[in-house]
């Protein structure tokens, strides 16, 4: 019995140490978490166009951007809401603003998911098929100084945080914002979406 | 290399060369995408968000522990203890994918990479049941010991 023990412990040293090793190694991509607090860190809060101003009795349904806001004055500050908008994460009213003003949309969960319900237009990336080389085309077609929204199945979804660590960190994006709660929260708002395969594929 | 197997030994060389053929093949998925492999980790939320250079540890020494287990085990070298050190993992492996279950995480499993062998979509019970016949052919070949076609000294009971 005690033989076993020393050799579980040897097979634990060797791997142990072949680990360490390799941890040396230089991946294409570093393993970036939801909390590598760096690459977490909220995007510019000034937009090219100001955020709009948020009616919380119709939460989920934001008009257009006032006058006032679109002629660059300091917007008023979003009333504070359950996912109020830390700059990173935003509500599904900004994100309807971003959406009526044209702005890309990523969808980050895995394409079956995206076929059954997803925002009008928008992109399907999941941070695997970003992490093998897939979607790069259309995404390096995106300015990347521009605001993208990011999102996944909203509330303790991972997805849309993995996917910005590696949109920011690894290709260049610096305004990439987060839909909080996701498609679930933008289908319950009522905003424009469809079903089925992504206009622009990842094969493409 | 013992050479004069009893009737049980086939089945535990069965469940050897099943059990490492799994395991290597499952290793190398692993280590061709250590960060999807991290992410997959990160997903089961054993780890608590601050804590992640405990879930990119395991990114690089899972996948590594299952090598070395392999190939003690496919060789025949310390046969019962790699076959005892896969049985934990997969112990380790099925306490994290009933935590998924209870908690209701919607999560893939990646224990195999990308592909999904045996068990298809979301982190379920087939996956514990999956998890549960690996261990049960671990626990033949710790209970049994090292079957023919090993440098082990030790014959079957």
């Amino acid at each position: 019995m005690s033989n076993m023990v020393s050799q579980l412990a040897v097979i634990v040293t060797v791997a142990g140490c072949l680990a360490g090793a390799h941890s040396f190694v230089k991946l294409k991509f570093p393993i970036l978490l939801k909390g590598d607090t760096p690459a977490l860190a909220p995007p510019p809060l000034v937009d090219p166009v100001p955020l709009p101003l948020k009616t919380p009795e119709i939460e989920g349904n934001t008009p257009a951007p006032s006058a006032a806001a679109s002629e660059g004055t300091k917007p008023t500050p979003p009333a504070p809401t359950a996912a109020a908008s830390d700059g990173l994460n935003i509500s599904i009213a900004e994100a309807f603003a971003f959406f009526q003003q044209g702005k890309p949309f990523i969808d980050s969960r895995h394409i079956e998911e995206f076929r059954e319900g997803h925002v009008q237009n928008a992109y399907q990336l999941s941070v695997d098929e970003l992490l093998a080389g897939k979607g790069l085309i259309w995404l390096n077609a995106l300015d990347k100084n521009d605001t993208v929204v990011i999102y996944c199945g909203g509330g303790a979804c991972d997805a849309s945080h993995n996917l910005y660590n590696y949109l920011t960190a690894s290709f260049g994006f610096t305004r990439c914002r987060i839909m909080h709660e996701g498609w679930p929260g933008w289908k319950a708002a009522g905003h424009p979406g469809e079903t089925g395969d992504p206009q622009i594929g990842n094969d493409q | 290399m013992n050479k004069n197997p009893k009737p049980l030994g086939w089945l535990v060389l069965l469940c050897r060369v099943v059990i490492a053929g799994l395991f290597i093949f499952a290793a190398v998925l692993k280590l061709q995408k250590i960060p999807e492999f991290a992410l997959a980790i990160q997903a089961f939320q054993i780890f608590p968000d601050h804590a992640g250079h405990l879930t990119k540890f395991a990114a690089y020494f899972i996948p590594w522990l299952e090598i070395v287990a392999w190939l003690l085990l496919l060789l025949g070298i310390w046969t019962r203890a790699s076959a005892l050190m896969i049985t934990l993992l997969l112990g380790g492996f099925l306490v994290g994918i009933v935590g998924v279950i209870v908690r209701g995480l919607d999560t893939k499993c990646s224990c195999f990479g990308s592909l999904e062998l045996m068990c298809q979509g979301a982190v379920g019970y087939c996956h514990v049941v999956r998890n549960l016949i690996l261990m049960a052919m671990g626990l033949v070949v710790v209970f049994l010991g090292p079957g023919p076609l090993t440098f082990d000294r030790r014959e079957v009971r």
